[in-house]
């Protein structure tokens, strides 16, 4: 497994306070087509912790983690209830996203916060086949790209890092910087080139 | 070395025949054998190798399970995701014991394996196990490959079993092939028993090898029988061939004794009871080829040995019937040859000389009245041997046989005399042997044909002197055109005035071999062989060539030389001596031929017609050796000679002294002197001799008192030296 250090820098740039303005990110493979259901992740450099109650769910149903990919905001809570009718045990060995779920029986619903933004590998310790992966973005900038490989932000003017989810290396990857402009709305067009996808 | 006999020729033959066959059906047998153990091992081989890959990927599955179990542990996941290297050390040692690995690595999804290096490098590892076979130190390894996740595919974790011989023995026992693990590919693969199964892809193999040994037994001892088997027709055979071959051997062993003795002159019946037909033919064929040997050898023993015209022994016959006597008996043999025989067979034919020969025969055992051995030993020559102990003995028998031959032998048509004479020789005395005795007798007659009382004994010399005149004779032709005759010039004297007013000529004969020989010895073997024209020619030209060199240094002289009586009887010669003189400018009346009175009388018509031609071609002609032999005073008037030659006896019988040889010479000088001829005396040796001849008047001398006889060169000096002139003695 490959260690990404996503956070080698913090950038401070402007206040959050600025008004925001809409972002429009076009991702297109190597081919020139539009890459849909990718996810990206702006960086602005700084953390931007999600409020204390924002909460996220991953259940665990039909011995699988259910969605098996999903990004939140740093700070936010992730429940995991066990909809199956037999206990779980969950845990994520990924360097710096370490943590573990102790044995819990059905119809529990224990949870973790994560207050350090990078990609979190779960398993079950019991059941080798369930896999998921959690994206702990450090702002609230991310999303899916679209049947048409594009994705809408409103975001502050500014200047970003746009990372996209390797499935692959479970990882998050670079795709490029874009920069927001504050009088009109910005259109990024990236590449999906560095951004492998697992078959 | 190669057989010879005939027998182990067959046996051999056979032999090698059958050990052909048998090592040929030997062969075929011994490779089907081979074959089909081959097949055997090549089936139990596939066989093996199935199982083994089956055993080792049973085993290789095992392993894996229990890898995959390992690898799912919460906390080995947890220590290798934590990727502190002493854990993951400690973690593989303590894990990999839990599954009784020998070794284990840690192949993390990136960096570096632990411990590092890893003696294998899977490339692109996918799935999510995997059996390996490699080398780990040098030993070979199962290695399992189990992914670990967490629940990523955090890495693998490999897992190395070693294939030990406990591996291999129990691989060894289940197949019943010996199983070797090797690194090795290729060697030791051409063996029919041998398989290299590989391992994996890494170069690893299992060298499976059939147990040949229990199977290849077996085929060897099925190889010997068959040699044993093949072994015993071999030497029955060699056996039957060598039987078979002695019963034609043998019979041929026995033919060639049978020939031996045939050989040796023994005709006995040839037996051979049970000899093969072939060989029974060939022998009656020796066997009569014997007979009839006996019968010829007989018929030639008869003819060797007797004479069929007088049923007389044979000259062999009469040599085996003395030679039956015992040795050192006084013996005599008479040799009795009939030379008239020859021209009673010439005249009245063969058989009437036969009838003379065999009345003769009749005539001598009636003289003999003694026991003899009576044989016809040539064409007219009786032999006679008996026991006799002395010369008078023999002697008085001889002669009695003499004079009963003596008496004309009445023959159809008319009556012959026989005129016999016998040759004796008496052994011990002359010889041992009847050959010898014969030979020496043969000798003996040549003295008696020439004594009247027609009888000799063998006197010793006498063939010794018969061998000399032969090699004398077997001399001459060379001696003739090589220069071994050479002509010696004796000065002949004028008493008158002491000039050298001639010379005589005489032949001289050096022989390397034989010596001096003179020519009163070869000159009459010369004329029986008939060489005396040959040799008077030789002497001629030598003569008249050097008095041409006489001519041309200024010495004028005459030259004598002899003729001999056959000389006078060829007609030729005066021709031939004209030619010569005329060749070599000779003038005729320097030249004087010299004749013995002998030699005249031999055929006197005949000579005395030569003597009138050489005469009429202006030579002189000299009696030679007057006063000696036989002398006739008829001739003497008869022939027109020129010159006397008074005979050396009475030349020197003066030197001796006495009246009665002065009287002859004084008669003979005044007999030339009346005829008118030259007188010339040789053989002067002495002043005494020379008085009276000078006193008598003799014309010339000649002889050593004046010089010897000198080769030419010799006489031109001594000639030159004294200017042609003698010093006659003062008295």
């Amino acid at each position: 497994m490959i260690a990404v250090i996503l956070f080698s820098a913090l950038i401070v740039t402007e206040s959050a306070s600025r008004s925001e303005v809409p972002v429009e990110i076009l991702l297109l493979d190597a081919h020139g087509r539009p890459r849909a259901e990718a996810l990206i992740v702006l960086d602005d450099g700084e953390l931007h912790p999600a409020p204390a109650e924002a909460r996220f769910e991953i259940e665990q149903r039909g011995l699988a983690f259910r969605p098996s990919l999903a990004a939140v905001q740093v700070g936010a809570e992730v429940f995991f209830p066990n909809r199956d009718p037999f206990a779980h045990h969950i845990y994520s060995f990924s360097p710096g996203m370490r943590f573990e779920l102790p044995l819990h029986r059905s119809g529990e619903r224990p949870s973790h916060r994560f207050s350090q933004p990078g990609v979190a590998v779960i398993g079950c310790n019991i059941h080798d086949r369930m896999q998921a992966t959690l994206v702990v973005a450090p702002g609230p900038w991310f999303g899916f790209t679209d049947a048409d490989g594009r994705l809408r932000l409103q975001v502050p003017p500014g200047r970003y890092r746009v990372l996209g989810f390797s499935s692959e290396e479970a990882a998050l990857k670079p795709l490029g910087d874009g920069i927001a402009k504050p009088e009109a709305p910005s259109s990024w067009v990236f590449s999906t080139e560095g951004l492998k996808e697992a078959p | 070395m190669r057989p010879r006999t005939l027998a182990s020729r067959f046996a051999l033959l056979s032999v090698l025949l059958l050990c052909f066959a048998l090592a040929a059906s030997a062969l075929i047998v011994r490779s089907r054998l081979r074959e089909a153990a081959d097949a055997h091992a090549q089936a139990e081989l596939a066989r093996g190798a199935l199982l083994i890959t089956s055993l080792l990927e049973q085993r290789g599955e095992r392993l894996v399970l229990a890898a995959r179990t390992l690898a799912a542990d919460y906390g080995l996941r947890e220590v290798m995701a934590l990727g502190d290297a002493a854990s993951i050390l400690e973690a593989l040692r303590n894990h990999g014991a839990r599954i009784g690995a020998d070794r284990a690595w840690w192949l993390p999804r990136s960096g570096e394996p632990i411990p590092s290096p890893a003696p294998f490098a899977p490339k692109s590892l996918d799935e999510p196990s995997k059996v390996l076979y490699t080398l780990i130190e040098g030993r070979p390894h199962q290695v399992i490959l189990v992914e670990l996740r967490a629940p990523a595919r955090l890495g693998y974790l490999a897992l190395a079993y070693a294939l030990d011989e406990t591996t291999a023995e129990r691989l060894s026992a289940l197949s019943g092939l010996t199983v070797r693990f090797t690194a090795a590919d290729g060697e030791g693969t051409s063996a029919a028993h041998e398989r290299l199964l590989p391992l994996g892809d890494g170069g690893l193999h299992a060298l499976l090898t059939a147990d040949l040994e229990s199977l290849s037994s077996a085929f060897r001892a099925a190889e010997r029988q068959i040699l044993l088997l093949a072994l015993i027709p071999l030497i029955a055979a060699a056996f039957a061939a060598y039987r078979l071959s002695l019963r034609i051997t043998r019979p041929l062993e026995e033919l060639a004794a049978a020939a031996d003795r045939i050989a040796r002159g023994e005709f006995e019946p040839i037996a051979l009871p049970d000899a093969p037909t072939e060989v029974h033919a060939l022998a009656e064929r020796m066997a009569s080829m014997g007979r009839s040997l006996a019968e010829r050898e007989a018929r030639l023993a008869e003819l060797a040995y007797s004479d069929p015209a007088t049923a007389l022994p044979s000259r062999a016959g009469f040599i085996a019937r003395l030679n039956a006597r015992s040795a050192g008996e006084p013996l005599a043999v008479l040799l009795c040859e009939m030379p008239p025989l020859r021209e009673i067979a010439a005249t009245f034919g063969a058989a009437a000389a036969d009838r003379a020969i065999a009345a003769s025969a009749s005539r001598l055992k009636s003289a003999l009245g003694r026991e003899a051995t009576l044989a016809r030993v040539g064409e007219q020559m009786l032999a006679l041997g008996f026991a006799s102990a002395s010369e008078d003995e023999a002697l008085a028998v001889a002669f009695a046989l003499l004079a009963a031959l003596r008496e004309p032998m009445p023959l159809d048509p008319a009556p012959v005399w026989l005129e016999a004479q016998i040759g004796i020789a008496l052994a011990p005395a002359h010889g041992r042997d009847p050959e010898t005795l014969l030979r020496r007798a043969e000798a003996a007659l040549t003295l008696a044909s020439a004594w009247p009382e027609r009888c000799a004994i063998y006197q010793p010399g006498l063939e010794e002197r018969r061998l000399r005149a032969i090699s004398v004779l077997g001399a001459l032709p060379s001696a003739l055109t090589d220069g071994g005759l050479e002509l010696h010039y004796q000065p002949q004297v004028r008493l008158a005035d002491g000039r050298v007013a001639g010379v005589e000529a005489l032949l001289r004969w050096q022989d390397p071999r034989l010596g001096s020989i003179s020519p009163s010895e070869f000159v009459p073997l010369a004329e029986k062989a008939g060489l005396s024209q040959a040799l008077t020619r030789h002497v001629l030209s030598l003569a008249l060539a050097e008095a041409r060199r006489w001519r041309a240094e200024g010495v004028a002289i005459e030259l004598a030389l002899n003729l001999s009586a056959l000389d006078l009887l060829d007609q030729s010669l005066p021709a031939q001596l004209r030619t010569l003189l005329a060749e070599h400018a000779i003038e005729p009346e320097r030249v004087t031929l010299e004749i013995t009175e002998s030699a005249a009388m031999r055929d006197p018509e005949r000579s005395g017609r030569v003597f009138a031609r050489l005469k009429n071609l202006g030579v002189k002609l000299a009696i030679d050796d007057f006063g000696s032999g036989y002398s006739s005073l008829a001739q003497l008037r008869q022939w027109p000679v020129d010159e006397l030659k008074l005979d050396a006896s009475h030349v020197r019988a003066l030197s001796a002294g006495g009246p009665r040889a002065e009287a002859i010479l004084a008669a003979s000088l005044e007999l030339g002197r009346r005829l008118g001829l030259r007188t010339v005396a040789e053989g002067v040796e002495d002043a005494a001799a020379l008085a009276p001849l000078k006193r008598l008047g003799c014309d010339r001398v000649q002889g050593w008192l004046v010089a010897p006889a000198m080769p030419a060169a010799a006489f031109r000096h001594w000639w030159r030296e004294r200017t042609g002139r003698w010093p006659l003695p003062a008295a």
